[in-house]
């Protein structure tokens, strides 16, 4: 998306998933909510995750909602309406990102992980819903996102890397990582709590 | 949940269920709703936008090609009727106006159309004009025009595409051929005829008490006051008194 674009502009020029049988005809508010309205909490979510803080990411979601609507009519029925909207919901987060917060992007540490992050920890049965949400936040956004995508949402690579507009092996090596790093944190949960023995005992 | 299992299933499940673990707020669902209630419905927004634009702009143009075309028309009359005085060019800009720069009926109307159109208070000039028609030529229109705000009761006869008007219209204050300082070039039956050409057109005129009478056509001047005189004494009978 161009800087001076607006999300609207940018909706109306999609060519990807929603728009590639295009129709004509002015849909309903029926048909709309029948078709998108499920996904919701899905779209919640996944935008609390990125985000890290709820009222944004109803405001999101809100907004999500009003552009898909809006051009609605370049809906064809059948075609991956979910994957459209976790589309727009992307876009929308990066149009307000800059506006909003500095994402913590931690590109130069990917050699670094890569490297280190070799060993597989079976995840701790011990660790509540609210630690694995928690080292998730703790993720670097950009395999925050992919992980969600397509471990959680389970969005195919094709489709993930469609949504955040990348190409698919880029999904497909932040996927990995993602989940690496994401071990990682929770391996940390459980040896403060205690459950699991540090890098040094084991060695 | 197997503690040993260690591959991206377990991963992913344990992910989805802290996911699913965060409810949804009750009332997103009903802020979305009525956020999508007061929005414009897709496409509709635009494509009445784009209706309105257009239907805007098409009037737009006709208006503006409406106005340039009677612009046009007016100073074609106005060019072509310069030479005469102001009264004898009441008569040929209405002559200029409805018969030579608008196309007539290939066909002369019904009589009875004729009648209607000219209306009781003046449908008597159809039988004054009908019996001293210029040989060859023929009655094609009778009616009511207006050129520039003034109303006219205009009949036309022709041949081919020669035309010869009587054009009627109501006397204004202080409108008269006498006050022109117009010479009569004639008198014939209790009427002072005024004559003058302009180019291509020979216009004769007279007035009665409440109207101002021309006619005016390509006819060679003789013919046309001859025409006049014929005619004069039965227009005035047959023009209504008030």
């Amino acid at each position: 998306m161009q800087a001076s674009e607006t999300i609207d502009q940018w909706i109306a020029g999609q060519t990807s998933f929603a728009d590639r049988t295009m129709s004509q005809s002015i849909p309903s508010r029926e048909r709309f909510e029948a078709e998108a309205m499920p996904h919701m909490g899905d779209l919640y979510r996944t935008a609390t995750r990125v985000l890290g803080e709820r009222s944004r990411a109803e405001d999101v979601v809100q907004e999500v909602y009003l552009q898909a609507w809006k051009s609605f009519h370049r809906f064809e029925p059948g075609t991956n309406c979910r994957a459209w909207l976790f589309k727009i919901l992307f876009h929308c987060i990066n149009h307000h990102r800059r506006k909003w917060f500095r994402f913590p992007v931690l590109k130069e540490n990917e050699a670094f992980l890569e490297a280190n992050l070799t060993h597989v920890e079976p995840i701790p049965e011990h660790l509540t819903d609210a630690d694995i949400l928690k080292a998730m936040d703790n993720m670097p956004a950009d395999f925050r996102s992919v992980v969600l995508l397509v471990d959680v949402e389970e969005f195919a690579y094709k489709d993930a890397a469609e949504i955040l507009n990348v190409p698919i092996g880029t999904v497909m090596s932040r996927l990995s990582r993602g989940r690496k790093i994401l071990r990682e944190l929770l391996d940390e949960v459980a040896q403060a709590y205690g459950l699991r023995a540090g890098k040094e005992a084991k060695s | 949940m197997n503690p040993q299992s260690s591959g991206p299933d377990d991963l992913k499940s344990r992910l989805k269920m802290a996911m699913q673990s965060e409810p949804m707020p009750a009332h997103l669902e009903t802020r979305v709703r009525a956020s999508l209630r007061s929005a414009t419905p897709p496409s509709e927004g635009r494509r009445s936008w784009f209706w309105t634009a257009s239907a805007a702009g098409a009037m737009a143009l006709v208006a503006m090609g409406f106005f340039a075309y009677r612009q046009q028309h007016y100073s074609t009359i106005a060019e072509m009727t310069q030479s005469v005085s102001r009264i004898v060019r009441v008569g040929l800009e209405d002559h200029l106006h409805c018969t030579i720069l608008r196309h007539q009926p290939k066909v002369p109307k019904p009589l009875e159309t004729m009648k209607e159109e000219l209306g009781p208070r003046y449908a008597a000039l159809l039988p004054a004009v009908s019996a001293h028609v210029p040989e060859g030529y023929q009655v094609l229109d009778a009616h009511h025009c207006h050129y520039r705000g003034r109303e006219f009761v205009h009949l036309v006869m022709n041949q081919g595409a020669r035309y010869v008007s009587v054009v009627v219209a109501n006397q204004q204050p202080g409108e008269s051929f006498s006050t022109e300082q117009l010479v009569p070039a004639l008198a014939h039956s209790g009427l002072s005829f005024y004559q003058q050409g302009n180019g291509r057109f020979r216009i004769a005129g007279f007035e009665s008490a409440k109207h101002l009478v021309y006619i005016i056509s390509d006819l060679p001047e003789e013919q046309n006051r001859q025409l006049m005189m014929a005619m004069g004494g039965d227009l005035q009978r047959a023009l209504p008194a008030l």
